[in-house]
């Protein structure tokens, strides 16, 4: 059964084709855009032969040269004296603040990459301060706090120097998300009503799995659609992203993006795209056992796309604490520390969300089970609210 | 015939009249409950009584007239604005009597009031100067208006909803195979029902905007419909000579025909496809995707897709910033937005043509139709991301407080508590984590016996650098130092909906602020004394309410035995009861600085030429105490410590029972505090030598001054 709702969904040719047309937009978009973000193209060009040359584990020959040039250009620049004419013979990219601008950049990156594991020195002592004091004065979840604080920053180092400015625009890229909703909202809204518009609901029900049988598989078929869509979007993300901005950084720690520097996870930046997707999965299936609870009291097709639609677009645009389209963009659970109080002990916010998830999907599978149930249909369906409201006018 | 069977249909049998009535109620609550807009004018707004009296002799074209007066008054400002020093001098010099005071104060503040007002009038000024097609004049009514001429997903979701059944029920049930057989069951039945989705978009369209029109009205009451479209800043640089109702009229028409462009397109995909998902996924994608794609670039606009023109508003103001702060510019000439027409016109005369005639356009040639928006799209001048900066100054805050235990301090930001009895000092907030996405400035601090509590706020940047500014009060128990956030308010905010990159930035309105300058709590009851009042609350709790609506002299409040006594701004002592709400002016002497110790009631009196004075707890007068203080004055135990005014500023001392003044400080002292149970106190006083002002700490031995 499963099996069949899913030939329902993807067999469908306009699903294909808009699907697809998406992928490709997507694509498209991460593409033009790395295009329009880069600066003059010799620029680029002196950019990209920097960094292939620069880039790999750290060698002390790379550090000096780096930092030497950055040294003798500011000083060239801060003293104004310098032409602005271009082509210059000795100069990295054609003219000397060129060659400022470029080294300057890898500089400020190499600094913060070299220096991360010094400059993590400074929080652990204090972690450390903090244990000794709160054991004074006996505050147990703060001693705990500071004591997962050491656990988890001690011992980081960034084996190698990359440019991570790839991997971060990866990270916080939603684009994809938004078209991977639309799509869903085209597979997943018309599950129950379809057979509604054409009355198949009514034979089904007298069938032997035309009840609790089918609305799992339809559940399964849901979710599996879901997961696929979402996988096929990241799949296009990345391989885009990676194609337009050259990453090379995947298997360095995900501290080494700057913005990451106090991020809780001491994994790799491949590491937390997989983990991301986790959470982001975890999201679009709420958001699909919503379109599909949706689908169920829903009269027709049209009723049905213009309540999922709508519910979409409430959820981004007030993006609640409590909404699952915070699940989509759970970066921002991972850029700091951040512990939730849960009987004295601190459990990390990401940690916390995981059980608040599964349990929504639970409330959330039963709600469909209830809506699509055959006594539902009878009693709550949107037809027979609209009845109800037009006897009770009469 | 037909086409009134039809229209039947729609707005009869399917509830059609009903949905749009809802629609049009959720479209009118939503108005009323939506952020206000970035066009409307906030300063116009909260003064407008003020601007519209500047309007009577200013609205139109500026003229030599009109500039000679702005002139004038702008000379009247800073002439009064130095007047009010002088007289502020005089009078706590004692050169001006209480009458004359009051007059004059109550004189400045109605210019004061008039300031505000006639900032925007300035800027009017300015813009008349570089453009004479800006006028003087009240244009937040036509601003509103104009700021509604976006994608508005409720009429686009209601034109969806009444208009994909019309031609795929049909298909769904079955009916159309039967109607194809009929003689008037082809063209024109399709020409019937192509007609009737025409009619009730357009009607739907109108009304929204005559929804939207009336609402503008009874909000801000539209006026100066013929003044030039440049008059809104927003579109001061249009290219259009058209007045504002005419503009009014252009963005109408133009998103009428947006939305007819939207109509067909699904009438036509629901022709093709027969099935009312894909025409209604067809309508929306037909919307949000130039959104989600392009909404920084031109092509948002200059495709012939109904999104451009249902964003009119992009083609009046000719040249704008993309987003909010990017500082990418887009500019459409009148020649695209004819091109536009053009090809919009066209799109909708061909899918109208296709759906009426059902003309059957091979799968290839409509790939390759499909194909032309991608290859546009490839070449499309997407903009980076805008950066929302913002600027937070640190600023090197003292405060000292204490209690039996400790004494707690803030240093430049930092907070400290100091054992007395060890002279241990801790820092208080202990985050090991340094970040650059957040700050966090403390404005004020309160201590008791078991807690100790300061209000900070926090100004953050996300990952998307949205910014948000919270300013929130964390009680920390002294057994063990944990926290507790007790008290917490969203001060700024920037609008957006960018949690998925959908929308457009929008920064909060700066008016919504209103921090906290100082704050009591006791048990559970939190006093903030914010710019304009008084306020109470419950701790942990999200409401509060005013207690005191007077403005007061900025830290010049205390809590005394369920009574705030505080000073407003014509330096009057104030007692309200808390319980009862009374409020009432309990000394006739005008009055600076507040202290309350054992029951009296510390003032400097201005009406006494700036004497340190000394008042019951109901504000009878008692005695003076000193001839000439300053506002920086404490009482402890039986001892004064003051600035005296006589001896250049400097701290003094002075015993209750005996008027014999000692000098403490070498140079001027700006900030005393005394710390209970030890025999110190703290005080910022020029320091000589380094000629900055330090704080110092001085240890109170009355011999050594004796």
């Amino acid at each position: 059964m499963v099996m069949y709702e899913l030939k329902k969904i993807w067999r469908r040719k306009v699903f294909i084709i808009a699907f697809v047309l998406l992928v490709v937009l997507d694509a498209a978009k991460i593409i033009t855009e790395s295009n329009k973000n880069s600066y003059e193209s010799s620029f680029e060009r002196s950019r990209s032969k920097l960094y292939s040359q620069v880039e790999g584990t750290w060698e002390m020959e790379t550090i000096t040269y780096v930092v030497s040039t950055y040294q003798n250009a500011s000083s060239i620049v801060y003293s104004g004296n310098y032409s602005t004419e271009p082509d210059q013979p000795g100069t990295y990219t054609g003219y000397i603040f060129g060659d400022f601008s470029l080294f300057g950049e890898v500089y400020e990156k190499m600094n913060y990459m070299y220096n991360y594991s010094s400059s993590m020195e400074a929080t652990l002592q204090k972690a450390e301060e903090n244990i000794e004091l709160y054991e004074r004065f006996g505050n147990k979840y703060k001693v705990c706090e500071n004591e997962k604080i050491l656990e988890m920053y001690s011992g980081r180092d960034i084996p190698a120097f990359y440019d991570t400015d790839g991997a971060f625009r990866l990270i916080s890229y939603d684009l994809s998300t938004v078209m991977t909703l639309l799509i869903m909202v085209l597979a997943v809204a018309p599950m129950f009503t379809c057979e509604k518009e054409t009355e198949m609901n009514l034979l089904l029900r007298t069938s032997a799995r035309g009840g609790r049988n089918l609305i799992t598989a339809k559940i399964i078929a849901a979710l599996i659609t879901t997961v696929s869509i979402a996988a096929v979007f990241t799949i296009a993300d990345i391989a885009s992203f990676s194609v337009a901005y050259k990453i090379k950084c995947f298997g360095l720690p995900l501290y080494s993006i700057a913005q990451f520097r106090n991020t809780p996870l001491t994994c790799t930046i491949v590491e937390y795209l997989f983990i991301d997707f986790g959470y982001k999965i975890a999201g679009m299936l709420i958001m699909a056992l919503l379109y599909l609870i949706t689908s169920a009291v829903s009269p027709d097709e049209i009723i049905s796309f213009c309540c999922c639609f709508g519910i979409t677009l409430l959820l981004i645009f007030t993006g609640s604490s409590y909404s699952p389209v915070r699940l989509m963009t759970s970066r921002e659970m991972f850029v700091s520390f951040s512990a939730v109080n849960i009987y004295g002990r601190p459990v990390m916010a990401y940690i916390a969300v995981i059980p608040v998830a599964i349990a929504a999907l639970g409330v959330l599978t039963g709600g469909v089970f209830l809506a699509g149930s055959r006594k539902r249909i009878g009693r709550f369906s949107m037809k027979a609210l609209l009845t109800r409201v037009k006897e009770h006018l009469t | 015939m037909t086409v009134m069977y039809e229209l039947r249909k729609m707005l009869l049998k399917r509830k059609g009249l009903l949905i749009i009535i809802a629609a049009l109620a959720l479209k009118i609550a939503m108005l009323d409950f939506s952020p206000k807009t970035v066009y409307v004018n906030f300063k116009m707004e909260d003064n407008r009584q003020v601007f519209n009296s500047y309007m009577e002799v200013l609205s139109g074209e500026l003229n030599d007239e009109k500039a000679r007066y702005i002139a004038t008054e702008e000379t009247n400002f800073s002439n009064i604005d130095a007047e009010n020093d002088k007289i502020q001098t005089a009078y706590i010099n004692g050169r001006l009597d209480d009458l004359a005071f009051i007059e004059f104060v109550s004189e400045y503040n109605a210019v004061i009031e008039k300031k505000e007002a006639f900032s925007v009038v300035q800027g009017q000024y300015q813009a008349a100067l570089g453009n004479e097609k800006c006028w003087f004049g009240y244009y937040n009514d036509w601003a509103f208006v104009y700021s509604q001429s976006s994608q508005d997903w409720l009429l686009i979701l209601l034109v969806l909803l009444l208009t994909v059944p019309v031609i795929t029920s049909e298909y769904s049930g079955g009916m159309a195979y039967l109607l194809d057989t009929a003689v008037n069951g082809k063209r024109r039945l399709r020409l019937s029902k192509y007609a009737a989705v025409m009619l009730v978009t357009a009607a739907v369209t109108m009304l929204f905007f005559t929804g939207e029109m009336i609402y503008a009205n009874e909000k801000y009451g539209l006026s100066n419909g013929s003044y030039p479209i440049q008059t809104v800043p927003q579109f001061a640089q249009s290219e259009y000579d058209l007045t504002l109702s005419e503009g009014a009229v252009f963005i109408l028409l133009n998103r009428l025909l947006g939305m007819c462009l939207l109509a067909v397109t699904v009438f036509f995909t629901g022709c093709r496809t027969k099935k009312p998902m894909y025409a209604m996924f067809a309508g929306v994608s037909s919307v949000l995707l130039p959104a989600l794609l392009l909404s920084k670039s031109r092509l948002f606009y200059e495709l012939p897709l109904p999104v451009g023109l249902l964003s009119s508003a992009g083609f009046l103001r000719s040249r704008f910033e993309a987003s909010y702060m990017s500082g990418e510019f887009i500019t459409l000439t009148k020649s695209s937005y004819y091109m536009t027409l053009i090809l919009c016109c066209g799109t909708f005369l061909l899918l109208s043509a296709l759906s009426i005639f059902r003309i059957r356009l091979p799968g290839r040639k409509c790939a390759a139709l499909l194909c032309v928006p991608c290859i546009l799209l490839t070449g499309c001048e997407n903009k980076p991301e805008i950066t929302a900066e913002a600027v937070y100054n640190r600023h090197g805050a003292y405060e000292i407080t204490d209690n039996s235990g400790y004494i707690f301090q803030n240093d430049d930001n930092r907070l400290y508590m100091t054992d007395k009895l060890t002279d241990e000092r801790i820092e208080i907030v202990r985050d090991p984590f340094a970040d650059d996405t957040k700050t966090v400035l403390y404005n004020s601090m309160f201590a008791d016996e078991k807690y100790f509590y300061r209000c900070e706020q926090i100004h953050s940047l996300s990952l998307n650098r949205l910014s948000e500014r919270t300013e929130q009060i964390v009680r920390t128990d002294l057994d063990d130092l944990s926290e507790t956030v007790i008290y917490r308010d969203k001060l700024l905010e920037d609008r957006s909906s960018a949690y998925l990159g959908l929308g457009e930035y929008i920064p909060a309105s700066v008016s919504d602020e209103c921090s906290i300058r100082s704050f009591i709590v006791i048990n559970d009851d939190i006093l903030l004394e914010k710019d304009d009042g008084i306020y109470h609350c419950k701790a942990c709790s999200d409401r509060y309410n005013k207690i005191i609506d007077e403005k007061i002299i900025a830290g010049e409040w205390t809590y005394f035995n369920g009574l705030i006594y505080y000073i407003d701004e014509m330096y009057r002592l104030h007692c309200h009861t808390i319980t009862s709400g009374n409020d009432e002016i309990i000394s006739d002497k005008r009055v600076s600085g507040l202290y309350i110790a054992g029951n009296n009631i510390y003032v400097r009196s201005l009406s006494d030429g700036g004497a340190l004075v000394r008042l019951s707890i109901d504000g009878e007068f008692l005695d003076v105490i000193a001839e000439k203080s300053s506002n920086c004055f404490v009482v402890f135990e039986n001892d004064i410590y003051y600035s005296d005014d006589n001896n250049n500023g400097r701290l003094c001392w002075i015993d209750n029972t005996s008027s014999r003044i000692n000098i403490i400080s070498e140079g001027v002292c700006s900030f005393v505090y005394p710390i209970n149970g030890c025999s110190f106190l703290y005080y910022r006083g020029y320091n000589v030598s380094t000629g900055k002002f330090v704080l110092q700490k001085e240890y109170l031995n009355r011999e050594y001054y004796d």
